[in-house]
């Protein structure tokens, strides 16, 4: 690419730069250059975000590099200030060469700039920055010493062994320490014989601090690691054998052992034995993780053989440890420690064999599944073990075993996901004795698919008649598994004439409820009508299990017409929860449970009405609740009921709740329930200072600009009084009467995200109206996510130009209302992920507010409610229409 | 009453004391209240102690003053049977705070608060440690911990550049340490699933994976303006970072590149973490990352070697894998599926199952004890991260890049590689 035209493209992209900020400008890499001679931190922004963009642009130009380079390299020789030099540096990171060096040198040793020329520096490939580095370690002290010291080591730098060498000795015991880590960094023989040579390591450690003892430990396997990727794996195992000294910390004996076995294989045998038995966590824990990580399955294995001689702790590691391998290793170990008499021991070889046992171990896992102590471990390991044959050896075994151990298969199956073994659990249920048919039957209810219908239709005719249920309720679930509630239905519907007894009518006929196939009504609505009780309850029973509510009026008949209490009572009860799964409006569900209400006869009967209405969430739901709190047996659930209710609609409508919940709150019901009252309370308390209800305007957005840059662009609703603005009231939320949040624990979280549908790097607008009815000082308390600006009355009074999480009250600001109307106006940016903001009303002290009347507005554009703060929540709330 | 500043010389000489004498636990360290003695308990250090690492030590009656809570595990390390014995922060104020969340929990005043995290890592009786830091000290305080011989919790993201993460990776292998990382997306139960579906296939054969994280940090050009708060270290604070006078905004330190990844590795640390899960290149990466150019590419887009596209965009929710059979979408405490029936999948014993974890905190202690892997381990965090950082690179460099994940380098890019590391500003070094 010719320089000329990429500069033309740099030129191009400062203007359009500057266009999106509202001016046309061109800037020029000697203009940029020249502004940054004098920078300081805060300045310079377009010189700055030009410089960059030229040091990344100008990687396949070398022309433009060059003089780019040129002109960054002059700014560091000359006597700019700092923070000049470390933009300077900074860009240089990516694009100085070898020829940069001597002026990056001579920051070398000045304790302030060391790091900026290091931060250049590290990423010259060049043995001249060893040279330069070598030069300056002569003079530099401090800080600066110390970089130069850490980067030579870094480097791996073959020149520096002997003035760091030298260094080993320094009084300065951080400026030997460092050349410690740096020998051990470059770690080669040359550098290792410095410490020799300086009568380091011969020394009694005593004479060392804890901090360079320790860090010549460090030193030390960084050698041995060093030697060992070099491949001189004599000098590794010597290095990790003195790391393994007992006159070492435990942690560092056992990265020594770890070294020992990476470098010796099963020969460390011995070393790995004498962790295991050292009673030290440190080292047996580190044997532990080296039989989980060795790579070689038989080394795994001989230093687990001994495993039996251990303490049962260890052996519980090292088991763990077996078991995380993949390769098999040690199962012989773990089964024989499946007997072992400590019970830890015992459990954690029991485990392991989910995760290494082969079909080889299925027999004692299904012994111990089938009675024992171990019975849920042991099953566990059968339903995780993986091998193609392991489900068809429980299959078989299904067939062999005794009662207790093919309940346990049936279980396993179950765990197992094995829909190949539904055939052979139809057997076990039709022929085995109810233990194991009840085990066949839950697994079936999961593993059965369309194939097995038609045999669970004809086990309805075979089982004893308390057990067709059961197997209704499989085949139920079986045919709405496999979407085959038709053909199970005709199918049911086909055998029903050829039923032997009214067992297994009965039978037939729960299992059409469990169906629900619409085909199935006529029959029940027939035996609605039988002349047999059972077939009547039956059908009652099934209809009541209905899918929609087409049979509630059938059942609403009977609970008005029958004769027979029990009946009565099933085909209330029937009614009730039709009417409570069925997907109706909620004033439509309110008038049948009104309906039911009138039936009930018992308490009982008008508790399960109580019990479903708790989930309507209307007003008209909470008065028909709060009614029968009088009612001294039913208080309890009344209450219950009216304060679940309220809970899902207090912001909306506390006002309203406000004497049944006072009321709950010192009745003779559960505390629990008059907690929760006195909850609910509280929270209309709270809420009622937050202002909830509120247009929105936006997204806005510009390019170029993020949301710390947007928080000062001003978008319409910032001028001429937001006239030009588009407003609309913010997304409302699902929950009834809730105005504006979209959470019912925080109803007052203005949720943009939602409310704008997504998005980054932009900024929202929220605006309302209130009337206040006399000047007052109060406080704004200010939540948001990102930044906010709030103004009242066109005055801004908060600010706050923050990337951060929202939680309520971050900030505040002290304002005037006035009496009459405010407009209050509240900019919120968007950085990424939450978006949303809060804000509330808090007046100086309750005596203020109570001297306030409470107020309420409707206008044409928008509307606005608030509660004025006072201490009796009660009486104000009351007085508003 | 004035106090002596303790400068590092004084600090050598003050972790070598500590170590010299038998660290003596409190009788009413012992237990109490049904509790197991502290014997028996991790001993635990803190060290970082703003809002999440005093969320995730654990603060029973966490209120809104304590940020993040609902980030980490309910009640944190302390709820789950640790014995938290140190503290330690750079700014004194979050160390009295966190000093008395702990001596509260005991009901004595034995916790010791610390300003520098080296004479923390010197006490003998501390097993594990949290860090959680700013991101820029996380590598730092974390291989000096692995060498100190702890086991190690560490907030993400795990470092500030990929071969931070690489060698912090090395350490805690060589010294055998047990580290998770604070993503704790692996502990739950819908990641865990999706990842089962697209790794068993459910999907088809994968195609696309999209990830809804925010974007990078920028460079900071603040102007210098008041003073470091007195509870604040100001150096330390700045760690390795370049030196620059003191803003209060830079206690943000989210937004600038000297500090941290922004959102592309806080977030990124999180579902970027899932999409290598999910995809099976936990041991591995992409092989091309290429930002947007306006054109073909609009969004910061990865190919992986097997064909796999990931894409940064805001058009799902958390991380959704696409197959040729169908998709999965999951973010916490969220999950779809196409077809739907995919929801009720078991996934049986021959198939692929992933790391069983419910809880982040447990799962750690859990490895702490059983010396095995946890769920996101330091290979896991280094090779996570490192996509985190690749496309802030792809960012900042503005063009196509090849990565070499075997070698751990780009492709013939010398000029690429230079942002892989940066030089620590002495005497902070790893």
């Amino acid at each position: 690419m010719k320089p000329g035209r990429t500069f033309f493209q740099i030129l191009t992209v400062a203007a359009v730069f500057f266009l999106t900020g509202g001016m046309v400008r061109a800037i020029t890499l000697d203009e940029a250059l020249e502004r940054i001679e004098t920078h300081r931190f805060g300045q310079d922004n377009e010189a700055l975000d030009f410089l960059h963009e030229a040091a990344v642009g100008s990687h396949s130009d070398p022309a433009l590099r060059r003089k780019l380079n040129d002109g960054l390299i002059r700014i560091l020789g000359s006597d700019a200030a700092y923070d000049a030099k470390q933009f300077v540096c900074r860009q240089l990171a990516l694009a100085a060469t070898e020829e940069h060096i001597p002026v990056l040198a001579r920051h070398l040793g000045d304790e302030k700039m060391t790091h900026m020329a290091l931060y250049v520096l590290t990423h010259i490939d060049s043995p001249q920055v060893d040279k330069a580095l070598l030069l300056a370690l002569e003079k530099a002290t401090g800080n600066a010493r110390l970089g130069i010291v850490n980067m030579l080591g870094n480097r791996r730098c073959s020149d520096a062994i002997e003035p760091l060498g030298k260094l080993l000795t320094s009084a300065d015991e951080e400026t030997s320490i460092g050349a410690i880590r740096a020998l051990g960094r470059i770690g080669t023989e040359s550098a290792h014989s410095q410490f020799g040579f300086y009568d380091i390591i011969s020394d009694p450690p005593r004479k060392h601090s804890y901090a360079k003892t320790i860090a010549l430990a460090y030193a030390n396997l960084d050698f041995a690691d060093r030697f060992l990727a070099d491949g001189n794996t004599i000098q590794a195992r010597r290095r990790y054998q003195f790391a393994f000294d007992k006159q070492h910390p435990a942690h560092i004996r056992a990265a020594g052992l770890k070294g020992l076995v990476a470098t010796m294989g099963e020969q460390a045998g011995p070393f790995v034995a004498q962790a295991l038995k050292s009673n030290n966590k440190q080292l047996y824990g580190m044997a532990a993780t080296i039989v989980r990580t060795v790579p070689e399955k038989k080394t795994a294995e001989t230093m687990a053989a001994d495993l039996p001689d251990f303490e049962p702790a260890v052996q519980v590691l090292l088991i763990n440890a077996l078991a995380a391998r993949s390769d098999g290793a040690g199962v012989a170990i773990v089964k024989t420690a499946c007997k072992n008499p400590d019970v830890l021991v015992k459990r954690a070889a029991l485990d392991a064999m989910g995760n290494i046992g082969d079909k080889s171990c299925i027999s004692l896992l299904i012994e111990h599944a089938a009675s024992g102590t171990e019975q849920d471990i042991a099953l566990n390991s059968l339903a995780n073990m993986a091998g193609e044959n392991v489900n068809a050896v429980l299959i078989k075994r299904l067939r062999d075993s005794d009662n207790a151990e093919k309940a346990a298969i049936c279980r396993a199956l179950l765990g197992r996901n094995a829909a190949e073994a539904a055939p052979a659990l139809i057997d076990a249920a039709r022929t085995a004795e109810p233990l194991v048919r009840g085990e066949a039957l839950k697994a079936l209810h999961n593993l059965a698919g369309r194939r097995e219908i038609p045999a669970l239709v004809d086990l309805i005719f075979v089982v004893e008649p308390t057990e067709a249920d059961q197997v209704g309720k499989v085949l139920a679930a079986v045919a709405r598994r496999n979407s085959m509630h038709r053909d199970g239905t005709d199918n049911i519907l086909s055998r029903y004439d050829g039923a032997a007894n009214t067992d297994q009518r009965v039978a037939l006929l729960l299992t059409l409820g469990g169906l629900g196939h619409e085909r199935a009504l006529p029959i029940l609505r027939k035996g609605l009508q039988d002349d047999s009780s059972q077939i009547r309850y039956a059908a009652i029973k099934a209809l009541s299990a209905w899918p929609n509510a087409a049979p509630a009026d059938d059942l609403l008949e009977v609970a008005r017409s029958t004769a027979n209490q029990t009946h009565r009572v099933l085909a209330l009860r029937g009614f009730i929860d039709l009417i409570d799964a069925a997907a109706l409006p909620a004033a439509q569900k309110l008038a049948h449970y009104q309906q039911a209400m009138q039936l009930a006869r018992k308490d009982a009967e008008r508790k399960k009405v109580l019990s479903v209405l708790a989930s309507l969430g209307t007003l008209d739901a909470f008065q028909m609740a709060a009614s029968q709190i009088d009612n001294p047996s039913l208080e309890n659930e009344a209450a219950l009921a009216a304060c679940r209710i309220a809970q899902q609609i207090y912001t909306s409508k506390g006002r309203q709740l406000i004497d049944d919940l006072e009321r709950i709150a010192e009745a003779e019901v559960g505390d629990s329930t008059k907690q929760q009252a006195r909850e609910i309370l509280r929270s209309i308390n709270d809420v009622k200072s937050f202002i909830t209800d509120w247009q929105v305007s936006g997204p806005y957005m510009q390019k170029g600009k993020n949301h710390i840059a947007l928080f000062d662009v001003r978008f319409a609703p910032e001028i001429d009084g937001g006239s030009g603005a588009q407003w609309r009231k913010l997304v409302p939320s699902a929950v009834e009467g809730m105005p504006a949040g979209t959470d019912p624990a925080w109803p007052w979280y203005l949720d943009l995200l939602k409310a704008l549908d997504g998005g980054e790097q932009r900024v929202a607008y929220l605006r309302t109206r209130l009337q206040w009815p006399a000047e007052q000082r109060v406080t704004l308390r200010i939540g948001s996510d990102d930044g906010v600006k709030v103004w009242v009355n066109g005055q801004l009074v908060h600010a706050n130009n923050v990337t951060r999480s929202f939680t309520p009250d971050q900030d505040s600001a002290t304002v005037t209302l006035k009496k009459g109307e405010n407009i209050i106006l509240m900019k919120v940016t968007q950085n990424n992920m939450p978006w949303g903001a809060c804000l509330r009303i808090e007046q100086p002290s309750p005596a203020a507010a109570r001297n306030l009347a409470p107020t309420q507005l409707h206008t044409t554009g928008y509307t606005f409610i608030i509660d004025v703060m006072t201490d009796k929540v009660g009486q104000v709330l009351k007085d508003r229409a | 009453m004035a106090c002596k500043p303790i400068t590092r010389r004084t600090l050598l000489k003050t972790a070598a004391s500590t170590v010299a004498f038998p660290y003596v636990i409190t009788t009413s360290a012992l237990g109490a209240a049904g509790k197991p003695p502290a014997s028996e308990r991790p001993v635990m250090g803190c060290i970082g102690m703003g809002g999440q690492g005093t969320a995730g030590m654990g603060w029973r009656s966490a209120g809104p003053e304590v940020p993040n809570t609902g980030w980490v595990p309910k009640g944190g390390f302390l709820a789950r049977g640790v014995q938290v014995v140190a503290v330690c922060d750079v700014n004194k104020n979050n160390l009295q705070r966190a000093k008395f969340v702990v001596d509260q929990e005991y009901g004595n005043t034995d916790c010791t608060p610390y300003k520098h995290y080296q004479e923390l890592l010197a006490r003998q009786d501390i097993d594990t440690i949290i860090c959680a830091t700013g991101d820029r000290w996380h590598t730092p305080v974390s291989i000096a911990a692995a060498k100190a011989g702890k086991d190690i919790y560490c907030e993400k993201p795990v470092s500030l550049t990929i071969y931070e993460a690489r060698e912090l990776a090395r350490v805690v292998r060589q010294y055998g340490r047990i580290f998770q990382m604070g993503t704790q997306q692996r502990s739950a139960r819908e990641f865990r699933f999706a990842c089962e579906l697209v790794r068993n296939g459910y999907i088809g054969e994968l195609k696309h994976v999209t990830v809804n994280v925010g974007g990078g940090p920028r460079v900071c050009n603040l102007p210098a303006q008041g003073q470091p708060p007195d509870s604040l270290d100001y150096d330390i604070w700045l760690g390795q970072a370049p030196w620059r006078p003191f803003h209060p905004q830079l206690l943000g330190w989210m937004a600038w590149r000297d500090y941290s990844g922004g959102e592309m590795t806080n977030w990124g640390a999180h579902h970027f973490d899932v999409a290598q899960w999910g995809t099976g290149f936990e041991d591995s990466g992409p092989v091309e990352i290429i930002p947007p150019d306006g054109k073909d590419f609009k969004v910061l887009t990865y190919r992986y070697p097997n064909g796999v596209v990931m894409t940064r965009n805001n058009t799902c929710n958390g991380v959704k894998f696409e197959g040729t059979k169908g998709w999965v979408e999951v973010n916490r405490g969220y999950l779809r599926t196409h077809p739907e029936s995919l929801l009720r999948q078991k996934i049986g014993p021959n198939e692929i199952r992933l790391h069983i974890s419910n809880d982040h905190h447990l799962d750690f202690l859990a490895a702490v004890r059983n010396r095995r892997r946890p769920a996101s381990d330091a290979d896991i965090g280094y090779r996570s991260i490192s996509v985190c950082h690749l496309g802030n690179i792809a960012y900042w460099l503005k063009r196509p890049l090849r990565w070499d994940p075997d070698n751990e380098k780009f492709v013939n890019d010398p000029e690429a590689d230079r942002m892989l590391w940066r030089e620590m500003r002495s005497p902070y070094t790893i």
